[in-house]
């Protein structure tokens, strides 16, 4: 499903001494089954700008094309919109509520009017895809660890089997393992079922990592779009100004550069590629 | 020097109501000396037990056997309780859940209205610790309008209202953005140089690099205890502590792999890009 | 973000106006005996008194007419109703319309006058004194008043500090529920639909939650507390202090004169 933001201007409690403009002229496209990231500060805009997406809240202007589903500041229906785009927010886990597992994460499901059969159908994918044992479905939520909580939460959204994954800082508060098994599982899913990913992230890692397509926003604008290497390229100095940092290997490999004449053949993104990079450049120059 | 801390053989076991014969040790004979005036890390992944050794370091836990003593005072003496907590401020994870007070003003006062301050005193000390912490003209600012670095930086600015000698950061940079955690981070340093003990405790080796000693605590056991400078000059397996490898780390050992004679003793990101450029332009 | 940010009645105006500089300790005592006295008057006389009073209070508060009509509207209606009821079911001197079943007299109008009259006074005091003075300010005037009777085993001060770190946690909780209702909407929950009872169980997935995080934060909360070396109200002391003022022994004073006044203005029943 392609997403089509067009000229959205959001501001809260308008008319109020509190008024905020929050995205002021945003146009973007994300194209259906694209990985996209959307970086930026804390309030950059970026989490107002997914609950948009989502029909979670309305723009004050603009309009937002979500496959042939259009959202203006006049629409109050989203009944459609709901099972296409889910959405998992920040500390998901938060969010649980069932006794057990199996029925919490069946919750999403249930709304969309499946099938009971359907719904243990689907309870049992979303278990698989995010590498919860069978054997925890009867368990309580409530007394699963951390990281296997945040699992739950997440099958609760993929049950929906929407079209569109929008993940809220996904990674937060997981240790480095868990983090990357998280998001390594989105990646298969993207892969596997061709839906569209948007990330929101702090960490430039991950979106270099994961993402094929960047959106920096900085104070409720739109500052830069393309792929992570043009991102990059835009320099330290100038990503710093807006809250971000560079992944290390990217850093490491522009302070390596510097130095190199002639530079690295290719971009790096990540550790991976700063390996290859230089394995090659080092067997090239010593044969 | 005369340790401001002193941890010996203590242990901490939590009672789990569910599972009464599971209840486990959470921290284990643990040996720890902290000097007056150090800059220390305790880092471990989630559930080492370095956020159970964090809330006894002032008695809000106490030791299940062995001593937790701070400036001698032992913790599981009832009376010392009110001095320990005035030697050892402590900042918490979630910047929200430890914000007692309506506004910034009342916040950074609740500790000094807990000491029995007279109210021109704390009128005072409140004006100057707010102007320590770059939250100077926001003392009637409502708490849940600032950002979750500036509430971090409130934390810092109530407990050091209390003047105490130590203060420990109990992964309280884990729930920021960048720009927060950094606000903490130059926070931690300051303090640091006006001489304040300060104990960080993190999971993000990157993060405990700022300290000038690092202490990794895995499964409530004391791990490794060295000066941040050497934590590499040793090949170590950090996964097996569930601990991010630094990247430079983990590229130097994969470059050895492959055949690359990088050097081993390699400390931080800048002296690999030396090592490599050295490699690569000698041919 | 907050939506709540629309004017509600009596929600606290900040300003720098003679009343919001007054004593929320005088002002608590002003109003408790208000109104007591407002039942004294019994005539135009001392019905215009206090009316009067009342609105020299507006004036004085420099908060704008229309605010404060706005949120008196939803109690127009009560009055309205107490109006009309007192029209309808009070009997005494002359008739004045007769309708069907419907009689006015002259002592129904008198009545439903002077009721609704003595409503509007009192609802427009108190707004005054709670959008003049802070939720924080209300709460520490009422434990300055009523500490004495910690000396009888009230926990005054607990109820205080209660009072406090729920105004402070309404922010923080109003957001993340709106939050987790945001997220349970986007697995396809609905608030709207429905009977008062499917309604109702509707929100159950966003009860539990809240409650879950209410008592994590508030067991985090005391341990921070305790951590910064709470330990009860005893050896307090607050930088929050009262100071009474010229202002509020004129208030005061003012209070003793419309005492006197209304006593005197009142005719024999």
């Amino acid at each position: 499903m392609e997403i089509d933001v067009q000229n959205v201007t959001h501001v809260y409690n308008a008319g109020t001494p509190f008024e905020h403009t929050a995205l002021s002229n945003i146009e973007l496209k994300i194209d259906s089954g694209t990985f996209a990231a959307m970086i930026g500060a804390t309030g950059s805009g970026k989490s107002t700008l997914i609950q948009l997406i989502s029909g979670l809240i309305v723009p004050t202007s603009g309009r937002i094309r979500v496959g042939d589903w259009e959202i203006g500041p006049e629409t109050k229906d989203f009944s459609e919109l709901r099972g296409r785009v889910g959405v998992v927010f920040q500390y998901p886990e938060h969010q649980l509520f069932e006794e057990t597992v199996a029925k919490d994460i069946a919750f999403g499901p249930t709304n969309l009017g499946l099938s009971p059969s359907k719904v243990k159908e689907r309870v049992r994918h979303a278990m698989e895809w995010v590498g919860l044992s069978e054997k925890l479905a009867s368990r309580s939520p409530f007394h699963l660890s951390g990281g296997q909580m945040r699992r739950v939460a997440v099958a609760g959204v993929l049950a929906m089997e929407p079209d569109i994954l929008v993940l809220d800082e996904p990674t937060a508060g997981l240790d480095p393992v868990g983090q990357r098994e998280l998001l390594n599982r989105i990646r298969d899913l993207h892969q596997k079922r061709r839906i569209t990913v948007i990330l929101v992230s702090h960490s430039m890692e991950e979106a270099a990592r994961y993402a094929d397509q960047l959106f920096v926003l900085n104070r409720g604008k739109k500052v830069l779009e393309g792929s992570p290497a043009s991102v990059f390229a835009t320099g330290e100095q100038k990503l710093a100004q807006w809250g971000l940092e560079v992944p290390e290997a990217v850093q490491l490999a522009t302070r390596l550069n510097e130095r190199l004449n002639p530079p690295l053949a290719n971009d790096v993104l990540t550790l991976e590629d700063l390996e290859k990079e230089i394995v090659a450049r080092w067997k090239g120059d010593s044969c | 020097m005369e340790p401001i801390i002193q941890i010996t053989d203590a242990g901490y076991r939590y009672d789990s109501l569910q599972e009464v014969d599971h209840s486990h040790w959470a921290v284990r004979e643990v040996n720890l000396a902290v000097n007056k005036g150090e800059y220390l890390a305790i880092m471990g992944p989630n559930g080492s037990g370095k956020s159970t050794l964090a809330k006894m370091l002032n008695a809000l836990l106490l030791p299940v056997e062995g001593r937790v003593e701070i400036q001698g005072l032992d913790t599981r003496q009832e009376e010392n309780l009110f001095l320990i907590r005035r030697i050892v401020g402590m900042v918490f994870q979630n910047p929200d859940n430890q914000i007692v007070g309506t506004t910034v003003k009342d916040d950074v006062a609740f500790g000094l209205e807990n000491l029995g301050v007279p109210p021109e005193e704390m009128v005072k000390r409140v004006e100057e610790v707010l102007n320590q912490v770059g939250l100077k003209g926001m003392e009637k600012s409502f708490p849940h309008h600032l950002s979750g670095g500036q509430k971090q930086r409130l934390a810092i600015a109530g407990v050091i209202a209390m003047r105490p000698d130590v203060i420990v950061f109990d992964e309280a940079t884990s729930m920021l953005d960048p720009i927060g955690r950094d606000e903490v981070l130059k926070a931690m340093k300051d303090l640091h140089q006006s001489g304040i003990t300060v104990i960080h405790i993190t999971h993000s080796i990157r993060e405990a690099l700022h300290a000038e000693r690092v202490v990794i605590v895995a499964n409530g056991r004391v791990e490794r205890d060295q000066p941040s400078k050497e934590l590499f000059r040793q090949p170590e397996d950090w996964a097996q502590w569930s601990l991010e490898t630094p990247l430079f780390v983990e590229l130097k050992n994969r470059l050895l792999k492959r055949g690359l004679p990088v050097r081993q003793e390699i400390t931080g990101m800048e002296e690999l890009v030396e090592e490599l450029w050295r490699l690569m332009s000698r041919t | 973000m907050s939506s709540l940010t629309h004017p509600v009645l009596g929600q606290y105006i900040p300003g720098d106006s003679p009343l919001h500089r007054m004593d929320p300790r005088s002002k608590l005592v002003f109003i408790f005996i208000f109104m007591m006295i407002v039942f004294l008057a019994n005539n135009a006389a001392s019905y215009g008194l206090l009316l009067g009073m009342t609105v020299l209070g507006v004036q004085l508060s420099g908060i704008s007419l229309s605010i404060i009509i706005r949120g008196l509207k939803p109690i127009l209606y009560l009055i309205s109703l107490t109006a009309v009821l007192h029209l309808w079911l009070t009997r005494g001197g002359n008739v004045l319309l007769q309708w069907g079943p419907i009689t006015i007299y002259e002592e129904g109008v008198i009545q439903a006058i002077w009721i609704s009259l003595r409503f509007l006074i009192l609802v427009l005091m108190g707004t005054l004194l709670t959008l003049t003075t802070s939720p924080i300010d209300l709460t520490d005037g009422l434990e300055r008043l009523l500490s004495p009777l910690s000396r009888f085993q009230v926990p005054v001060h607990e109820y205080a500090l209660m009072m406090s770190i729920s105004l402070r946690f309404i922010p923080t909780l109003w957001e993340e529920m709106d939050k987790i209702m945001k997220a349970q909407r986007a697995r396809g929950a609905d608030f709207t639909r429905g009977g008062l009872l499917k309604r109702a169980q509707s929100y159950i997935p966003v009860l539990i939650p809240l409650f879950i995080s209410s008592f994590r934060r508030a067991e985090e909360l005391a341990l921070a507390m305790e951590a910064r070396g709470y330990r009860g109200g005893e050896g307090r002391t607050r930088i929050r202090t009262l100071q009474y003022r010229k202002l509020d022994v004129f208030l005061l004073i003012v209070l003793g004169c419309l005492v006197v006044a209304l006593l005197w203005l009142r005719s024999p029943s």
